[in-house]
């Protein structure tokens, strides 16, 4: 078969794939007809009694043409947030030292805790009768919002009006690696699959030279959950997210090994290309056509990922405002390797920055110590990013997500009922803080409040599971109609228990 | 990758797999049938617009439609859901007809189709008939079907396939190229191409029966136990390492080396299954059986500091649940976990009494993997050990017993404690005593791990300045704490308990002599802690002394302790940690433990040298060293009591030679296992039936809350019942598996080799066998072979493969012509034969056989070949992955470590499984990475450079050495239009724009890299 018949096969498959997408009960008075002509200027209260009495039969359609497993699909609806770029703090930041303020904690700093604190709680570390332990820094508020923000993230306060924070999530794991786990593939177990594997298998992506879903790691050690946490665990594997590197090969095995020069590689390819050609001739497989396709953008891959990922192509004052090294795999390194990827179209940008436990059993460990290294870290490259993305129009639509995976105790952490060496906090899955921007989030708010100690949610608690329902909102989609069909249930990213999209964060 | 809905009753096509859609070729091959089909009509309208609500899970309004009881019940409305042989007066036909759509079901969403509207109605009419799901029924004897074409078949299987075909008016396709068959045949049977040799052979062989020999050949060959053990690692969920954050190293490789061995020893698939689900509890089980039962442990430890053992002991309990009956039944029993089934008839308490058939086996979630096999490294070794190992576990059991009966026909006198207290300095002193002696003695702290001078240096320095710090803390801030009275006679601990700890206690003693003293542990709710534990607790010393008037006090020397279970015993027998203190210098050793957790009360008894006599005036001392704790967390006896006996008995010269002859060789058997080099292999062992954990139904799956009454261990209802006689074991749930009336496990294996072989299973969802899941496509065929493999070659799973790699549908041509595609796409009707992606086990392995690099080695522990840097950083884990040196860079990929949180990369990329869970079946996909791994990775470059030099080797012209190097990697010489693409690029490539030419080696390195990327290279 000639090659020009061959593309005109891909394009008819592609063609295909992009207008497969539709209601499969395409009944006018149906509920997704209402979605696709109200969602603009529906309130989102409105959304969930819509959602709550739809029962849930009309279905999604996510097939694709073999070729093309991440070509994008719209959404449900129309979406407020075409990216994410989650900023994930393995460790679990605590709280109590960056957004929560709690004077009559810092009161009380010193004094044995209160019984009715300690009954019926399960911790980690925590034994005995542990002593109070208030901030261990200054507390302010700012902007025009107002909000409450302490001393150790003063690049970022200056964004503190972009800011949406949800000073209520509350989850039910204490554990990092489960705690991860819950957090990015909405269950506590192994075998789920990740949000950024739900928002590739459910969008695609819009640049098929680069992966879709691309994690990136600093702080020397990847998360506790491991990889898992950006497996697609039922979800077919080409949805998990690729790890890129900063240091080495951006992408495993993109380079061309030494000896084969680019101009070599693409006479390979036009070699393995032509006499695939004919096997597709010979035995008419229609998956020897999506090979040729995939080698094709291979080669194209190499070209772009590399490029994605140089940071040093970027404008010298840009590297500086973000505070990159050149050279070294660090957090301001990857967040402007995220702009970069998030202006190439890339749709799940997931960074991971280790060392916040702050239990106080060593000093890099410690809220005196470590923790402060952590916070400045963080907190210039992050501020660089809300700020560059606003400068270029992108951060309307890209939805930037921060937080840990549980909060830290009002109590100070006595290990074996020793008082740590250090200061530091146990873990608290009962409450901690997160916060969102852009992406339609509701700009310079806080949302949930929790008791004087910062310990239990008094007011609005938000799930992970709600959570993970808001961002699918933002993207465009019901959570429950984002589903796949496995072991005779259709799996979603929010389970079985009812989830809700908190109505309070949208813009 | 293609993601296809099946059209069923022309409406709904469900996302993605269509998992829901009913049997599209099942009704197809079917003569239009007059009366309404329950199963086939009826129950697939049910699951997709009823049961949601009206399920399993949900009962709305009272409203049921997952058994007929229930459907034939009145919903709370009050009128009848159905009412057979009257739509009328069936308030289902009144809601989905109704106009209302506050009334219409289903509710809120598209109206039924008329047509299904119809079939309700006649089914309803004709009495609402309900049959069971056909995977609930067990397979029925089916007759080979009539042919026209009597002369294709080769087997009988292939006489179902040709009825189908003919009766579509179909033909079936000619026979494949006898090279294609070879590549097929060996890639499929030993995962590993065939060598030029041997495809030489082949085709030299003219006999009728040379296909049939290939196959023999194949199936007798060694690489056959790794190619198929692959597939079983992935239902296995094997993997090197533990899981969850820490993930260390987990040596179970030797279970890797038995599947293996079980599969070329074929194994029936009843043995090899019912071994591995409880080969501990066959009748004098070997050493063999145990390591079988790895298999079951395999689930993921969560070592992560702080984590509740008891939650991941029931995680594991879960999975293995889930893990059975997916492996088995191709059930998603997992969904039962917390309500009753959605869509099967599979109730809530159902799922607890079968989780009670796993609840009762001793492992949990230790650190230690307790209970462990010990496999020695040394190969030449294992005999011994495995008499050790067996002697060991007799011993445990006599010692135990003996004990057990001598506690309970001992009369005890409760010595009651009026007061006690709990110290941290002395134990701390202890502790740093124990470190400076070792370091004067340059004791290595970890006999596993030898640790170089200087880091032994730095081991001492940094742990006894560590203690020094904290005993100096302690005698500031940690003063003696009293223990309280329980008011009984009995202590509690209570307050901020350290880590460390010494209980110290003194009492009165009435007068007379002591033959024995009774420490227990009770429990605070001995029905609540018997399937929901109280806090455990860890003993590491006991010392007992008499102390006079004047405070001076006289040691009582103890003869033995005996603890009340076997996992105490094996702590006591076991030699100590190489930094406590020696045994005998202040306490003795003791094997007094709840760890993790205490589900019933404990105790240990210790019996004095002689029997004691306390003066008048003096007073019993108590001590009690806490130096360890539990994961990370400290673990005192929280309550204890304490009895005395005077019983004559515990010191007697009978007693002594019937004990103490035993313990000796206990204490000499774990010194002699000590010295030998091993690794502790987790396997299953049973709780004895006095220690059993209850099992209850956990209340919406939280095992916090559990409710109702304790159950007996079993299977559900839907299936056959458990043999009368048998007890209600683990071994009795293996065998039920393999009973005459099962109804899947034979259908469930059948279709994994067929789906292996073929590329989709008969059933599609080999995940889902029940309503949910996909019909077959040939369901006659599923049945005949599941009854011919269960009954007439008696679960032989050699036979089987041979007979399906033997059929004519099996050899045909993979061609697919447009019209036959436009027909049949996914080729589910066989017209053609099959062409799959090389598995990422065989890309590898295929590239290291054509090269010669291949290192056909087997078995032993796993090897690290290249893999790029910075793959693995685990938190709290700093091993590196060091790439092999040698031949280990060339064996097979079944080899390969494979760490569960940093996975080797280009296997994931391949779709390999991630072996957290048991994975039913890999997904094949197609994607741009696969194709930079076999162009970029380093292996592929020396395969390729490999490969270049084999082809220079020869003494042949371009033409030749191409063909050589495509018999190698593709199976069979080019055509003429591949060779011509080939030397001209080879002409470019020696010849380039720019003038340099590279060397020879380049070009054959760059044509082999050609090669190795084809089509035609990675597919069989």
């Amino acid at each position: 078969m000639a090659r020009k018949d061959l593309n005109a096969d891909a394009q008819q498959h592609l063609l295909q794939a992009q207008t497969r997408r539709h209601f499969l009960d395409t009944c006018a008075s149906g509920l997704g007809a209402m979605f696709l002509g109200t969602i603009g200027g529906m309130a989102p209260g409105v959304l969930r009694a819509a959602a709550r009495e739809a029962g849930g039969e009309s279905q999604l359609d996510f097939t694709r043409d073999a070729a093309q497993p991440l070509s994008p699909l719209p959404p449900q609806f129309a979406p407020k947030a075409r990216r994410v770029i989650f900023l994930h703090m393995a460790g679990a930041p605590s709280q109590l030292e960056l957004f929560e303020h709690k004077p009559v904690l810092t009161r009380f700093d010193g004094s044995d805790c209160p019984a009715s604190l300690l009954a019926g709680k399960r911790f980690a570390f925590i034994s005995g009768v542990p002593k109070l332990l208030g901030s261990q820094y200054p507390f302010h508020q700012a902007g025009k919002s107002g909000q409450w923000i302490s001393d150790r993230l003063p690049n970022l306060e200056r964004h503190i009006d972009e800011l949406c924070l949800i000073r209520s999530m509350h989850t039910d794991q204490f554990n990092h690696a489960p705690a991860q786990l819950l957090v990015q593939t909405g269950n506590a177990r192994l075998g789920y699959a990740s949000f950024g594997s739900w928002v590739t298998y459910g969008l695609g992506t819009e640049n098929q030279n680069l992966p879709g879903f691309i994690v990136l790691l600093s702080g020397g050690k990847a998360p506790d959950g491991g990889k898992q946490l950006w497996g697609s665990g039922y979800l077919p594997s080409v949805y998990q997210g690729v790890q890129c590197r900063s240091q080495g090969e951006p992408v495993l095995y993109l380079r061309n090994p030494p000896g084969v020069s680019r101009p070599l590689r693409r006479q390979m390819l036009d070699a393995i290309d032509a006499i695939n050609r004919d096997s597709y001739a010979e035995l008419g497989n229609p998956e020897t056509l999506t090979r040729i396709a995939q080698y094709e953008m291979a080669f194209r891959m190499q070209l772009d990922a590399s490029d994605a990922m140089d940071i040093h192509k970027e404008p010298a004052a840009v590297q500086a405002s973000y505070g990159v090294t050149a050279g070294k795999a660090g957090f301001a390194n990857n967040c402007l390797i995220a702009r970069r990827l998030a202006e190439r179209g890339v749709r799940f940008i997931q960074l991971y920055h280790w060392g916040w436990d702050s239990h106080g059993v060593s000093g890099d460990e410690a809220l005196n110590r470590g923790f402060k290294d952590r916070c400045r870290e963080v907190d210039q490259p992050m501020a660089a990013l809300l700020a560059d993305l606003k400068e270029r129009g992108m951060l309307d639509d890209t939805l930037i997500v921060w937080g840990g995976e549980f909060g830290r105790t009002p109590m100070r952490e006595n290990r074996d009922g020793q008082q740590e060496k250090f200061i530091g906090r146990d873990h608290s899955p009962s409450a901690y803080t997160m916060w969102m921007a852009g992406g339609g989030v509701r700009p310079g708010m806080s949302y949930g409040e929790t008791d004087d100690m910062g310990y239990e949610i008094v007011r609005d608690p938000v799930e992970i599971r709600d959570l993970h329902a808001t961002m699918l909102y933002l993207l465009g989609f019901d959570h429950r109609k984002l589903n796949y069909s496995y072991q005779g249930l259709r799996q979603k990213l929010t389970s079985v228990k009812p989830a809700r999209v908190i109505a309070e964060l949208l813009a | 990758m293609t993601l296809k809905g099946t059209a069923a009753l022309g409406c709904v096509v469900l996302a993605a797999t269509g998992v829901l859609a009913t049997a599209h070729y099942a009704r197809s091959q079917r003569p239009a049938a007059t009366a309404v089909d329950f199963s086939r009509d009826v129950r697939p309208i049910f699951n997709q617009y009823c049961v949601a609500c009206h399920g399993g899970v949900r009962q709305k309004s009272d409203v049921s439609f997952i058994y007929r009881e229930a459907a034939l019940g009145k919903g709370s409305s009050g009128r009848a859901t159905i009412v057979p042989g009257r739509p009328e007066a069936s308030e289902l036909i009144a809601r989905v007809t109704a106009t209302d759509p506050d009334v219409r079901m289903p509710l809120h969403a598209p109206p039924l189709q008329p047509q299904q509207i119809a079939l309700l109605r006649q089914w309803i009419k004709e009495g609402a008939k309900w049959t069971d799901y056909w995977a609930f029924v067990a397979p029925k004897a089916q007759p080979l079907p009539a042919v026209r074409n009597s002369q294709w078949p080769r087997q009988p299987m292939d006489r179902f396939i040709l009825a189908t075909l003919e009766q579509q008016a179909l033909q079936p396709s000619p026979a494949a190229t006898r090279s294609e068959q070879l590549r097929r045949v060996s890639l499929d049977l030993t995962g590993l191409p065939p060598t030029e040799q041997e495809l030489a052979d082949f085709l030299a062989d003219k006999s009728p029966d040379a296909y049939a020999r290939q196959v023999d050949r194949l199936l007798a060959s060694p690489h056959y136990g790794e190619r198929w053990a692959a597939l079983w690692l992935d239902l296995a969920r094997y993997a090197d390492s533990r899981g969850y954050e820490a993930d260390h190293d987990r040596p179970v490789w030797p279970y890797r080396d038995w599947v293996i061995d079980a599969f070329n020893r074929n194994l029936s698939y009843e043995q090899f299954v019912t071994t591995q689900l409880a080969g501990d509890l066959l009748p004098n089980p070997g050493y063999d059986d145990r390591v079988a039962t790895t298999f079951q442990r395999l689930t993921p430890v969560n070592d992560e500091g702080g984590t509740d053992d008891e939650e991941y002991r029931l995680v594991a309990v879960m999975d293995r649940v889930a893990t059975t009956w997916s492996v088995l039944n191709g059930l998603t029993m997992n969904c039962v976990q917390c309500h009753s089934h959605p869509y099967d008839p599979i109730r809530h308490a159902e799922y607890y009494k079968f989780l009670g058939f796993y609840n009762t086996s001793r492992d949990s979630d230790l650190g230690d993997d307790y209970p462990t096999l010990p496999v020695p490294k040394d190969d030449a070794l294992r005999g011994e050990v495995a008499d050790l190992a067996a002697r060991r576990t007799e011993l445990l059991h006599t010692v135990v017993s003996i004990g057990r009966s001598l506690e309970d026909q001992a009369r005890w006198r409760p010595l009651p404690m009026a007061n006690g207290t709990m110290n941290e300095v002395p134990a701390l002193e202890r502790a740093l005593r124990a470190f400076e002696l070792g370091k004067l003695r340059r004791t290595n702290p970890n006999p596993d791990a030898e640790l170089k001078p200087k880091e032994l240096d730095k081991f001492y320095k940094d742990s006894i300045s560590g203690f020094r710090l904290d005993l100096a803390h302690a005698r500031e801030h940690s003063p003696p704490v009293p223990l309280i009275s329980d008011g009984k006679g009995g202590l509690r601990a209570g307050g901020t308990i350290p880590l460390r700890s010494v209980f110290e206690v003194q009492t009165e003693v009435p007068t007379g002599p002591i033959t024995a003293l009774r420490i227990e542990s009770p429990v605070n709710d001995a029905a609540r802690a018997s399937h929901t534990p109280e806090d455990g607790f860890m003993v590491d010393r006991i010392g007992i002394s008499i102390v006079d008037s004047g405070g001076r006090e006289q040691r009582i020397a103890i003869r033995y302790f005996l603890p009340d279970a076997e996992d105490n015993l094996l702590t006591a027998v076991k030699p100590p940690y190489p930094l406590s203190e020696p045994v005998d210098s202040q306490m003795d050793a003791s094997g007094f433990a709840a760890n993790p957790k205490l589900f019933r009360s404990r105790w240990v008894v210790a019996v004095p040298a002689q029997p004691v006599t306390v003066p008048a005036g003096s007073r019993l001392k108590l001590e009690v060293l806490h130096t360890t704790g539990i994961d990370y967390r400290p673990a005192p006896l929280r309550h204890f009591s304490l009895y005395t006996s005077s019983d004559p008995e515990w010191t007697s010269a009978a007693m002594a030679q019937k004990l103490e002859p035993q313990l000796a060789e206990l204490v000499q058997l774990e010194q002699r296992l000590e010295r030998i080099p091993r690794i502790p292999l987790p396997v299953m062992a049973e709780q004895a039936v006095f220690e059993q954990r209850h099992s209850l139904e956990f209340e919406r799956g939280n095992f916090m809350n559990k409710i109702g009454p304790a159950l007996q261990p079993d299977v559900p209802a839907i299936f056959p019942k458990l043999p009368a006689a048998a007890p209600h074991n683990r071994l009795t749930m293996a065998h039920w598996f393999f009973s005459k009336d099962q109804p899947l496990t034979a259908r469930v294996a059948v279709n994994r080799y067929w789906e292996q072989l073929f590329g989709t299973g008969l059933v599609e969802t080999l995940e889902d066998f029940g309503s949910a899941g996909q019909a077959p496509s040939h369901p006659e065929l599923l049945d005949w072979l599941a009854l011919h493999f269960q009954h007439d070659l008696h679960w032989d799973m050699k036979a089987l493969l041979r007979e399906l790699v033997t059929s004519a549908t099996y050899r045909q041509s993979a061609r697919a012509t447009p019209a036959l595609l436009a027909k049949d796409p996914r080729n589910r009707l066989l017209t053609h034969g099959p062409q799959q992606r090389l598995s990422a086990e065989m890309v590898r392995d295929q590239a290291l056989v054509a090269s010669g690099l291949f290192n056909p080695a087997m078995g032993g522990p796993p090897v690290k070949p290249p893999q790029p840097a910075g793959v693995w950083m685990s938190v709290y884990d700093d091993r590196v992955w060091d790439d092999a040196k040698g031949p280990d860079r060339y064996r097979r990929a079944i080899y390969t470590y494979l760490r569960r949180t940093a996975l080797y990369p280009s296997f994931v990329t391949f779709d390999a499984a991630d072996h957290v869970v048991s994975l039913p079946r890999r997904i094949v996909t197609n994607t741009p990475l696969q194709a930079l791994v076999t162009l970029n990775d380093p292996v592929y470059q020396e395969a390729g450079r490999a490969l270049a030099r084999r082809m220079l080797a020869r003494d042949e012209a371009l033409a030749g050495r191409l063909n050589f190097a495509a018999r190698c990697v593709l199976s069979r010489d080019l055509t003429g239009n591949e060779m011509a693409t080939l030397a001209e690029f080879y002409d470019r490539v020696k010849r380039p724009a720019d003038g340099a030419s590279p060397g020879e080696l380049a070009a054959y390195t760059a044509l082999a890299g050609v090669l190795f990327n084809l089509d035609a290279a990675l597919t069989r």
